[in-house]
């Protein structure tokens, strides 16, 4: 807030349009994954979408500093999870679904729905903070990067991860007809 | 396939160009909505740290606290080698302590967890520490006002850059309403399952509704308005003394059960006792039920080889009922009945009663039944063995008692027991059943314990004085003999009840509660009165091994009785699996026809000529129990 402040008046219209230019650019490159990073974890997709609306909003509104950030993804990406928790937390977390056994047909996906389909299933078997985790696993990033957004211990990461790969594997035993693979 | 492959197929791609055109829509609502806040003059930046998450200029814990602070979670943390643990003003507030009173030592924090909690808590802490990991933890805590509450703590261990441990902190918040709403949902499911889906019981044989619930069906009609109330009787032109062992009886009722259900459709039909049949027609007037009632008696008679019978003998009595008149469905039971008993004496298909008997008539001819039925002896006792379930035999014999019909075959009184409760004529019955059967028990050499049932309606001096005359007379083990207090009618007044159990136990026999828990006996009976036995209801017993909640219901009614000195049996044992499980809960005996059917205590002389009883329905649907 106190760089956006200390920015001097006067061009303001001009400084907007250049602000509002460059978050569009960011968003027209992000969009789609943030929002796609929220639904993962999150099985209400209205929840998932107001979740990220009121963190773009901010977002638009502290680009000038944000923009600035070594990332600005990143803090975007936090600030969207820290609004699904508090949501969710309003919520009381009542938008549990019934956990099934993974179909046959996503044990070997071959098109990009079935890897989601895979993925979703995967989500719905972990624990909030899990599902966060392995969500952020899933857009490539390091256990260090993890911890920095969720605000968990680095070594907490790696338990929650070593609990992710455990479950994806009983997941797929238990999925499979044949057995484990 | 593993996790690495998942996640490299997930890796986003580079937008395709309709996601570009999503994310340009989403622009201008994001900019539109902006807008119009600031425009309203609402605040935007809430909750958000501006902060740069990849700037690494914080150490962990101070980056968890912070993260904590934001989500409204508190903290406690511990730094390596330190003697205190320090809070954050949230976690000060979730514990109720002062904000000032912002450390304490690891001992202290502990001695906060409630008790019950506190050894597993210490160890998922020591656990996450050693295996350098993070745990999950919901425990009870102990607040600053000494009231408990739930907290959710997330105990991760702190590192430096290089990896080294620098000390543990744990996240946490109330989830006390969560947790009691979790509780509550789980309750709420627990009692679905639990409960009964209908409390309408139907009889196994016809499908019709029991004698009680077409009664109770009777009553609420009474209750609300007119109509008429028609009894059948539907017997074989020929009974023969194989019927109820062949099947044939059971097939019969079935097959007359399902034309009475072609005929009335949706109206309340009952099986009342054998080949006896209660339909409801309300809001009807005699001559349309007189119509409907000859239709379906015609068919009856006319119908030739139904289950395996050449030839039907039905009856009807058809009674008029109205919410003005004095009456209950017991009444109006007995006078249908009357009607139909009227209608073969006759030898006419129906008998309408036009005009019913006042209460006193009816009340006297019940009576003169009664009386009469107890003169001539139309009863015959039965023994069913009760098997120690500790010893695994017989130690025990219930007396039961069985009115013969006009065959002269014995069938279950239940029906002739209620009706004497209803007019009090019970304690002729329980008189002779009690002389009777000590007269029987003292013939013999009294092997067994012998347990001989009373109505609670009948308690008082008088059937002590009889018990007392019987077994000096018969010269019976009193310590052998216990005195079972049947359930169907409410035990009246309970110092008349406690002085009658009281004397029987002075003549050194014991007290048993019969039928409990379903009949008129309350929970309170078991301190009130010196009882020594307590038996089980048949409906909890039957299909336990396959119902949670009668377990459940038979497991505390035991321990309770146990706790209370007081012996535990079970009725309607059906199969092995229930005995064991009987065993397992603590029951002291089980009786029921897997155990032991019952058989006459010795054979009684028939009555030397075939009796009428007139007033009163003598048959119930077959022998089992």
């Amino acid at each position: 807030m106190s760089v956006a402040l200390a920015l001097p008046p006067g061009d303001d219209g001009a400084r907007r349009r250049t602000t509002d230019r460059s978050f569009e650019q960011f968003l027209s490159e992000n969009y789609t994954a943030l929002e796609r990073f929220l639904q993962r974890q999150c099985f209400d997709p209205h929840l998932a979408e107001d979740a990220l609306h009121e963190a773009l909003i901010v977002a638009l509104d502290k680009w000038e500093t944000v923009s600035r950030h070594e990332k600005p993804l990143y803090w975007v990406r936090k600030v969207a999870w820290y609004k699904l928790q508090t949501l969710h937390d309003r919520q009381k977390w009542k938008d549990t679904v019934p956990l099934e056994n993974v179909a046959d047909d996503v044990v070997e996906p071959r098109t990009a729905h079935e890897v989601e389909r895979l993925v979703l299933h995967t989500a719905r078997l972990l624990p909030a903070q899990h599902r966060a985790v392995f969500a952020l696993m899933l857009e490539g990033d390091t256990d260090q990067q993890i911890a920095l957004q969720l605000g968990l211990g680095e070594k907490t990461v790696a338990t929650y991860k070593a609990t992710v790969r455990r479950m994806f594997r009983e997941q797929l035993s238990e999925g499979a007809p044949d057995g484990p693979r | 396939m593993d996790l690495d492959e998942l996640v490299a197929l997930a890796r986003t791609a580079v937008p395709n160009p309709l996601e570009r055109a999503r994310a340009r829509r989403a622009m201008r609502r994001i900019a539109d909505d902006r807008r119009r806040r600031l425009d309203e003059g609402r605040e935007i930046l809430t909750d958000v740290d501006l902060h740069d998450p990849l700037l690494a200029d914080l150490d962990e814990a101070q980056r968890i606290r912070r993260a904590a602070d934001l989500r409204r979670r508190g903290t406690i943390t511990w730094a390596t080698g330190a003697r205190w643990v320090t809070w954050t003003d949230e976690m000060a507030r979730i514990f109720d302590r002062a904000p000032t009173d912002s450390r304490a030592s690891l001992a202290g924090l502990f001695r906060l967890v409630h008790a019950t909690d506190r050894g597993r808590v210490r160890r998922a802490v020591h656990d996450v520490w050693r295996r350098q990991s993070a745990a999950d933890v919901v425990c009870r805590i102990i607040r600053g006002d000494g009231s408990t509450g739930y907290v959710e703590f997330l105990v991760e261990v702190t590192t430096d850059g290089r990896g080294r441990t620098t000390g543990i902190i744990a996240t946490g918040h109330d989830v006390t309403a969560a947790h009691k709403d979790r509780e509550e949902t789980g309750r709420r499911a627990l009692r679905a399952a639990s409960v009964q889906q209908s409390v309408v019981e139907v009889d196994q044989v016809t499908g019709l509704l029991t004698r009680k619930a077409f009664a109770d069906e009777v009553g609420r009609a009474l209750r609300t308005g007119t109509g008429t109330l028609l009894v059948i009787s539907a017997s074989p032109y020929i009974s023969r003394s194989s019927d109820v062992e062949s099947g044939r009886d059971h097939r019969l009722s079935a097959a007359t059960a399902r034309l009475l259900r072609e005929a009335f459709d949706a109206l309340p039909c009952g099986a009342l006792g054998r080949h006896e049949f209660g339909v409801l027609l309300p809001y009807t007037t005699f001559e349309t039920a007189t119509r409907r009632a000859e239709e379906v008696i015609s068919s009856l008679r006319q119908a030739r080889y139904m289950a395996d019978c050449p030839r039907i003998d039905a009856f009807g009595g058809l009674v008029r009922y109205d919410y003005r008149l004095p009456v209950d469905s017991m009444d109006l039971l007995v006078d249908a009945d009357g009607a139909w008993r009227r209608a073969k004496h006759e030898d006419r298909p129906l008998h309408v009663l036009r005009q019913p008997p006042s209460a006193d008539e009816r009340r006297e001819m019940c009576r003169n039944g009664i009386r009469s039925a107890v003169d001539q002896r139309r009863f015959i006792l039965y023994a069913q063995p009760l098997r120690d379930l500790e010893l695994n035999r017989t130690t025990r014999h219930e007396i039961l008692l069985r009115v013969l019909d006009e065959a002269g075959r014995p069938t279950l009184p239940t029906t002739f027991l209620e009706l004497a409760e209803h007019v009090d004529e019970i304690l002729a019955v329980d008189k002779w059943v009690l002389d009777r059967a000590l007269r029987l028990i003292g013939e013999r050499r009294q092997t067994s314990h012998f347990q001989i049932n009373v109505s609670g309606r009948s308690l008082g001096d008088a059937l002590l004085g009889a018990l007392t005359d019987a077994i000096e007379r018969y010269g019976v083990d009193p310590t052998r003999l216990t005195i079972e207090i049947t359930e169907t009618a409410a035990i009246g007044n309970l110092t008349v009840a406690r002085r009658f159990a009281d004397g029987v136990r002075e003549l050194g026999c014991q007290v048993a509660l019969d039928d409990f828990g379903t009949g008129n006996t309350p929970l309170g009976f078991l301190t009130k009165l010196p009882v020594d036995l307590v038996k089980i209801d048949g409906s909890f017993i039957a299909g336990i091994a396959h119902s949670a909640a009668k377990q459940a219901v038979v497991q505390g009614l035991v321990q309770m009785c146990a706790s209370l000195g007081i012996l535990t049996a079970a009725e309607c044992v059906q199969d092995d699996a229930t005995i064991d499980l009987l065993r397992v809960y603590g029951v002291d005996f089980a009786q029921g026809f897997h155990v032991g059917e019952p058989s006459p205590l010795l054979a009684e002389s028939r009555p030397a000529k075939q009796l009428e009883l007139e007033v009163y329905p003598v048959a119930s649907a077959s022998l089992a129990i």
